[in-house]
């Protein structure tokens, strides 16, 4: 017990310690002794300093009550409880099973001490654990072959193994049933941890979309250095023997079905196999790291249906859980509704930032030797995009660009940037850069006719027209925009189809013809478009004509559907390719 | 053993030790209501000696874990909540002696999605409030919480049980192994340190503190 903190050596001695302080500050605690208190009282009846000191004592130590306050996550109460060791149903087993002082320092996910710690672990004797409810087929079904799997390490010997393909034997069609199997096909003894949860090929395959367990960096990530291929040591003779007794000890039809699912996976092809065994070795070390509860639901779950959605369940409920505090909290203050949505937002994010970085993975070798990324790769393209970009948002003009500030600064940055230092990370900066910014002005990159001056102004709209927009609603939205192409044009289409004044009144607002268009456009349209486009689509197309501006963006609609890029309304180059390089959009969900 | 202090008469005078001793006789529901009951305030004071809402979660849990393990061994002595918070007085310390070893993160991390929407974000959690109001007020906790972390562990752990858990010197002493005078000498250090830190931010708290229960705008 250590009496006087002066002395410890992680007290700062740079704060000399004020003795009236310290009284005062027991007696605001109410700590001191009657007569003591009586000094302190007397001081400050006649020492105006010290009352100040006391108030500032009093008021800062309330400043405390402005730390927030967090409740404790609803789950809170239940996850504690999961935690405990589980009462045992047997007296017998009840003996085996101390609560066992664990480390302080065990973290939630360090459950294979706790589910493990359910089955003695001895497994000498029968090869049905004691503390298993007893004649329940279901927890037969894949506990034994998960205790053996556990207790073996035999997973870590998969994931430690370099490749595969020692593991894939296509030799033999394995035995007959009933057959020891340890004797006749070895190598499907080494697999049979990857089954051990596992009811079908259609179950493994739903385990491979990013929904379950695709997208987790252990499957996704294919290892660019390959590892030497060791020796292969295979499982150790006792594990080895333990597995080929549990799979035994599983009933025939179990066994039947294992030795078809090894069939099928053996019969993929190889990157679609490896693939798949990743996604069973993950899945595998997930269940044996899950708490005890929610590691019985998915192993009774009784059809495979049923089993998915225990499993999608618990992957939703550890996504949230593994939200930062900040996120929770923000999460915790919405109504049911908003947290769906917001929680469907966070995801797609994360879907995103995932696939960039699997691209980026990809173009591993480009980026490390530093080449210029398409299309920029090509100084003529490069031109293009450029003055596309110029010419689109009226860059170079202050007033009228297209972008306010800061995007218009951070444009002309990130062009500086590529253009003077060159290399992958500048230009793909910029090429990301132009992209969503054409995306996000999609709708205003309109063409200007041919002939005459683009409609930006209420003289110009007839005076029929005018008068709509003399005063009121129509007043007020087109007031501000005019001068501005195309903004003025599309409020005033707006609002006349609001009112449904359109045919009454408007002239043509824009192009909407081929022959509205300005050159390169117009032979473009004329030529490259419409002569890929099918005789339906050629139809639709003329029978939009005149309408502003839905022809326009139909033009648009067509062209990407062939991979062509209109000149001056779109950016230069394949916009798939476009798409795949710079684009990463949410994945649509199913 | 003092007049009134055998087991079944300590119990009779706290509830809480009545429950304790039913967790003790493994009663199948008395260590989920210890649970609910300490929860709140064990989390508190775990988030206001580590600043992190997940680690106060952690430890807190870690507290009732050994309390459950260590259950047979129980004997009422003193009060329930000065056992408990002993043990998680010793966890607390152990963590914040741990942090100091390893890299240390900011004690909030700031919260920046995965596309910097950072600030967007807070914002976005603000806009209902008068921006003024609200900026002031997470200024204030993000300065109380700076002067909080300028304490050793020591210091803070006796503040906390001070402030929060409306502690006597003796209970206090008691949870952390002092004696009074020693947690006399620890508090004054720490609340003189409180003071100097504090003092120029006294006027700032024209509006009351939030409530105990108000959704927590992203701290």
């Amino acid at each position: 017990m250590r009496d006087d903190p002066l002395q410890t050596p992680d007290d700062d001695e740079s704060t000399r310690i004020d003795p009236f302080e310290a009284e005062l500050i027991a007696y605001l605690d109410g700590e001191l002794e009657p007569s003591a208190a009586r000094k302190i009282e007397v001081r400050l009846a006649a020492d105006p300093e010290a009352r100040a000191k006391a108030n500032a004592l009093k008021k800062t130590f309330g400043l405390l009550d402005y730390l927030p306050k967090p409740e404790p996550s609803p789950t809170f109460a239940s996850r504690t409880l999961e935690r405990l060791p589980i009462p045992s149903p047997s007296s017998a087993a009840s003996k085996a099973q101390q609560p066992s002082p664990s480390s302080p320092s065990q973290s939630a996910n360090s459950h294979t001490v706790a589910s493990s710690s359910a089955f003695p672990t001895s497994i000498s004797g029968s090869s049905v654990p004691l503390a298993l409810p007893v004649g329940n087929s279901r927890w037969g079904w894949a506990a034994g072959m998960l205790v053996a799997v556990s207790l073996c390490s035999a997973v870590g010997y998969l994931v430690a193994s370099a490749g595969y393909q020692h593991l894939i034997s296509s030799k033999g069609t394995g035995p007959a049933p009933g057959e020891d199997i340890s004797a006749s096909d070895p190598a499907l003894v080494e697999r049979l941890p990857l089954y051990a949860a596992v009811d079908d090929m259609d179950f493994i395959n739903e385990l491979a979309t990013s929904e379950f367990f695709g997208d987790e960096p252990t499957v996704s990530i294919e290892s660019v250095i390959k590892p030497p291929v060791l020796e292969h040591e295979g499982l150790s003779a006792t594990a080895f023997s333990k597995l080929a007794a549990a799979f035994k000890a599983l009933p025939i039809e179990r066994q039947e079905n294992i030795r078809d699912l090894d069939k099928q996976v053996r019969s993929l092809d190889a990157p679609t196999r490896e693939q798949r065994i990743r996604v069973l070795e993950t899945y595998i070390r997930w269940l044996n790291k899950l708490p005890e509860s929610d590691h019985k639901r998915v192993l009774m779950a009784d059809t495979s249906r049923r089993r998915l959605d225990e499993i999608r369940k618990i992957l939703n409920q550890q996504w949230i859980d593994g939200l930062p505090p900040a996120r929770r909290a923000k999460l915790n203050g919405l109504p049911a509704a908003g947290q769906v949505e917001l929680i469907r937002q966070w995801r797609d994010e994360e879907t995103t930032q995932r696939d960039e970085w699997a691209f980026h993975r990809n173009h591993a070798e480009d980026i490390l030797a530093n080449r210029t990324p398409w299309p920029f790769d090509n100084p003529a393209r490069q031109k293009e995009v450029i003055e596309f970009m110029r010419g689109a948002f009226r860059i170079d003009d202050e007033k009228r660009c297209r972008f306010e500030e800061p995007e218009r600064s951070r444009y002309i940055a990130s062009l500086s940037l590529a253009t003077e230092q060159g290399g992958w990370m500048a230009w793909y900066a910029y090429g990301k850069l132009a992209y969503s910014m054409v995306k996000k002005y999609e709708k205003y990159l309109l063409p200007e006719p041919a002939v005459g001056d683009p409609v930006t102004k209420y003289e110009q709209l007839g005076t029929k027209a005018e008068r709509w927009f003399e005063k009121g609603k129509g007043r007020t939205l087109t007031a501000n925009l005019v001068g501005k192409w195309p903004d003025f044009a599309l409020a005033v289409q707006n609002y006349a189809g609001t009112e449904k004044l359109e045919k009454v009144v408007l002239p043509l607002l824009g192009a909407s013809r081929p022959y509205d268009f300005k050159e390169p456009l117009r032979t473009f349209v004329l030529k490259d478009l419409m002569s890929v486009l099918v005789a339906s689509d050629r139809k639709t197309l003329e029978g939009m004509e005149g309408r502003w501006p839905e022809y326009p963006y139909a033009l648009v609609r067509l062209a990407r559907q062939h991979d062509l890029s209109l000149p001056g309304m779109m950016l230069p180059g394949s916009p798939k390719r476009w798409d795949s390089m710079y684009g990463f959009s949410p994945r649509t969900r199913p | 053993m003092p007049i009134g202090h055998t087991s079944a008469q300590m119990a009779l005078r706290d509830p809480d030790i009545r429950l304790m001793l039913r967790v003790r006789d493994d009663d199948s529901t008395a260590f989920g209501e210890l649970v609910e009951r300490f929860q709140h305030r064990l989390v508190g004071v775990m988030h206001h000696l580590l600043g992190s809402a997940d680690e106060a979660e952690d430890l807190a849990q870690e507290v009732f874990l050994r309390v459950y393990r260590n259950r047979k061994k129980y004997t009422p002595k003193a009060k329930l909540s000065t056992w408990l918070f002993t043990i998680a007085n010793n966890l607390a310390l152990n963590a914040l002696r741990d942090r100091k070893r390893r890299l240390v993160l900011p004690l909030e991390i700031r919260e920046s999605g995965p596309l910097g929407t950072g600030p967007q974000e807070s914002t976005a959690s603000t806009r209902d409030q008068p921006p003024a109001h609200q900026l002031q007020q997470q200024e204030l906790a993000g300065i109380i919480r700076k002067a909080l972390d300028g304490l050793n562990e020591r210091q803070r752990v006796a503040i906390v049980l001070n402030k929060f858990e409306d502690m006597n010197y003796t209970d206090i002493a008691e949870v952390m192994g002092l004696t009074s005078k020693g947690v006399k000498s620890l508090l004054s250090r720490a609340r003189a340190k409180l003071r100097e830190a504090l003092q120029g931010y006294i006027y700032m708290d024209v509006e009351p503190p939030p409530q105990p229960g108000e959704a927590d705008e992203g701290e």
